[in-house]
């Protein structure tokens, strides 16, 4: 089986003992026989532990690679991790740089790396970014 | 009187305003391929909070219906389907475009899709009150195991295997677990963050997953050169006759039928319902040999078919809380986040607003039809725009929207998180739909569930005894197991 399988069942179970070690220590149910707090949250983490069990036994009996990489898909990859990590640092930087600025230059370096003219690049980033702000700002009163 | 004060309301000037909008916004969303009615809805809900709700859900509805309809436009032109639901529109309408008919085959996709959005319309009024009231009858048992059903209806139709289905679906639900109990108001998972009270938000994460998440994909599986999308709409004949309009009757009415029947069936879409609505009307026909060629039968059979879902999607949604599909499964958490809670209580406690939705439907499909009619000239000029130009405008409405929601950096940060978590999603090939209805069943699914049992002091049997829960149950658990038993039997094994 791929290791991007294993991880992804790793991932599922560690999850779901997370949410259900908890969950016992929660307050336990009344008399009346109404479940506690803990109960539903253990109920799904077990279903869910099964569903990773039963998985991981279908990866390893097909014996196929799951998330094999095709050519186009291993050139792209260092483009997508690098949007990836630019989204993820925008949305960070969201917090302590102001709209416009941040923006523009996330937007020119968004053009950039998807190979778009210079020229198309800047007059793009600045209306598009205008814009946003525009709506947003002053029609609907976001503060951004 | 109801219906006379809904549709006068749709006519006010905002909330029309807002719907032409919402359609001209879906067929922007819908004729380029890449943009599907999902991320269009999730991307602009967030500005409809903003607005008034008649105004919002007119926007919201209009982006639904007219995406279906605008997928058929590159379908019918490029041989791309814009939308997943469009799928079957390239099988004959690419043909008429190669044989010089582009113009009449544009022309059949909006009249067909506007047709298959009333009749479905129509289907809607009739059966959503009814079903309402008999959902009335139900307890939390059968609230319970009607979660439960959703769950799994969507799950076994997802495309993807049942386990992939099912893990997902219960991880949306575990999730939902953070914040206060419903029943205790204990805190679970909070962090002792009093931003994780209420939960995590639902459209943030949604956002995440259907906006950010489909376009890494892209990026992920896009070919480096862009191929330049040539279209031209052409053809003197650009409507059909009454004649052929009425030997297409038939085949329209059963797609009709089969598709309203699809969309009440949670997570089966307009992709699913066209290619059975198309299969089963090459069967029926006298001239099966046309299908696949240019058949006009066929064009109109799955135009009609794609948007009559929206009723049967609807009808569910509405009556019952159950979403049809993932536009559907949006559109419960907006009416969540305007204070109404889909299900049989919102045609007693919401019930204009209910009318005020069917309405808006109706209006929005005749909106269409007038717009669609009057600008197909410009559609080869529309799918000239570059992909990476839309990956950029998705990009950054998905960040903005999701901060426009509460004005909070967290539902941004969890945004971007999501859709790195559906992108992963969409590489491993689990499918994404049921992890959200997971996460907006599992308040209804847990606080019954435990309601239930402390009606019958922890004794399961509630469940058992039920004729409700019974059948549900029943077709749940076939839902299920059907696939492995259509496999075993296609083998021979049993």
């Amino acid at each position: 089986m791929s290791k991007a399988g294993l991880l992804f069942v790793g991932a599922c179970t560690a999850v779901a003992l997370i949410f259900m070690i908890p969950a016992f220590k929660f307050p336990g149910g009344t008399t009346d026989g109404t479940p506690g707090p803990g109960y539903f949250p253990i109920l799904v983490s077990c279903v869910i532990l099964l569903l990773c069990a039963v998985l991981f036994f279908q990866y390893l009996k097909d014996n196929k690679k799951y998330f094999q990489q095709n050519e186009v898909q291993k050139k792209n990859l260092s483009k997508l991790l690098i949007t990836a990590g630019a989204i993820i640092l925008y949305t960070v930087l969201f917090m302590f740089i102001p709209f416009i600025p941040l923006t523009i230059v996330f937007m020119v370096f968004l053009n950039w790396l998807f190979g778009r003219t210079w020229r198309f690049n800047i007059i793009f980033s600045v209306i598009f970014t205008g814009a946003i702000y525009y709506v947003f700002n002053n029609l609907l009163h976001v503060m951004l | 009187m109801d219906w006379i004060q809904a549709f006068l309301g749709v006519f006010q000037p905002q909330v029309f305003l807002y719907l032409v909008i919402g359609v001209v916004a879906g067929a922007l969303i819908g004729a380029l391929p890449g943009l599907t009615a999902t991320m269009g809805v999730a991307v602009l809900t967030p500005i409809s909070f903003w607005l008034e709700p008649e105004a919002g859900f007119a926007m919201l509805i209009g982006v639904y219906n007219s995406a279906i309809w605008a997928g058929g436009i590159s379908a019918i032109l490029i041989n791309t389907p814009g939308t997943p639901a469009s799928i079957a529109s390239t099988f004959d309408g690419y043909k008429l475009t190669q044989r010089g008919l582009s113009a009449l085959a544009l022309n059949i996709n909006t009249i067909y899709s506007v047709l298959g959005g009333l009749l479905s319309s129509l289907c809607l009024i009739l059966f959503a009150f009814p079903l309402a009231r008999f959902a009335l009858k139900f307890g939390p048992a059968e609230y319970a195991v009607l979660a439960l059903f959703g769950l799994t209806m969507m799950v076994s139709v997802s495309g993807s295997s049942i386990v992939k289905g099912m893990l997902v679906g219960f991880l949306g639900l575990l999730l939902s677990t953070v914040g206060l109990d419903s029943m205790q108001a204990y805190k679970r998972y909070t962090l002792n963050n009093p931003a994780l009270l209420d939960g995590l938000n639902f459209v943030p994460i949604m956002i995440g997953l259907f906006g950010i998440g489909e376009i890494l994909y892209q990026i992920y599986t896009s070919e480096a050169k862009e191929t330049s999308m040539v279209a031209e709409v052409k053809g003197t004949k650009k409507f059909l006759s009454l004649k052929e309009f009425g030997k297409l009757a038939p085949a329209n009415a059963m797609a009709t039928i089969i598709s309203v029947i699809i969309g009440v069936i949670p997570g089966a879409g307009g992709d699913i319902a066209s290619i059975i609505s198309w299969g089963q009307a090459r069967r029926m026909s006298k001239h099966p040999e046309e299908y696949g060629e240019g058949s006009l039968e066929g064009l109109s059979v799955s135009c009609i078919a794609n948007n009559a879902v929206i009723g049967g999607a609807m009808t569910t949604m509405l009556a019952l809380g159950i979403p049809g599909d993932a536009v559907t499964a949006i559109l419960i958490g907006s009416l969540m986040m305007y204070g109404m809670t889909p299900g049989p209580q919102i045609f007693i406690e919401n019930k204009p607003f209910v009318f005020t939705l069917i309405a808006q439907l109706i209006v929005a499909n005749f909106v269409i039809l007038i717009f669609g009619l009057t600008t197909s000239r410009i559609y080869p000029k529309i799918l000239k725009i570059k992909k990476t130009t839309l990956w950029v405008v998705v990009v950054m409405c998905c960040i903005v929207g999701a901060y426009a929601i509460n004005n909070s950096y967290i539902d941004v940060i969890s945004m971007a998180l999501a859709g790195v978590f559906g992108f992963i999603l969409r590489v491993m090939d689990f499918p994404q739909g049921p992890f959200i209805l997971g996460m907006l069943l599992s308040k209804l699914f847990e606080s019954n569930l435990r309601r239930a049992l402390s009606i019958t002091m922890g004794n399961y049997s509630i469940f058992f005894t039920s004729p409700i829960c019974i059948v549900l149950l029943a077709i749940s658990v076939l839902s299920l197991v059907w696939p492995s038993i259509r496999k075993r039997l296609k083998k021979g094994a049993i």
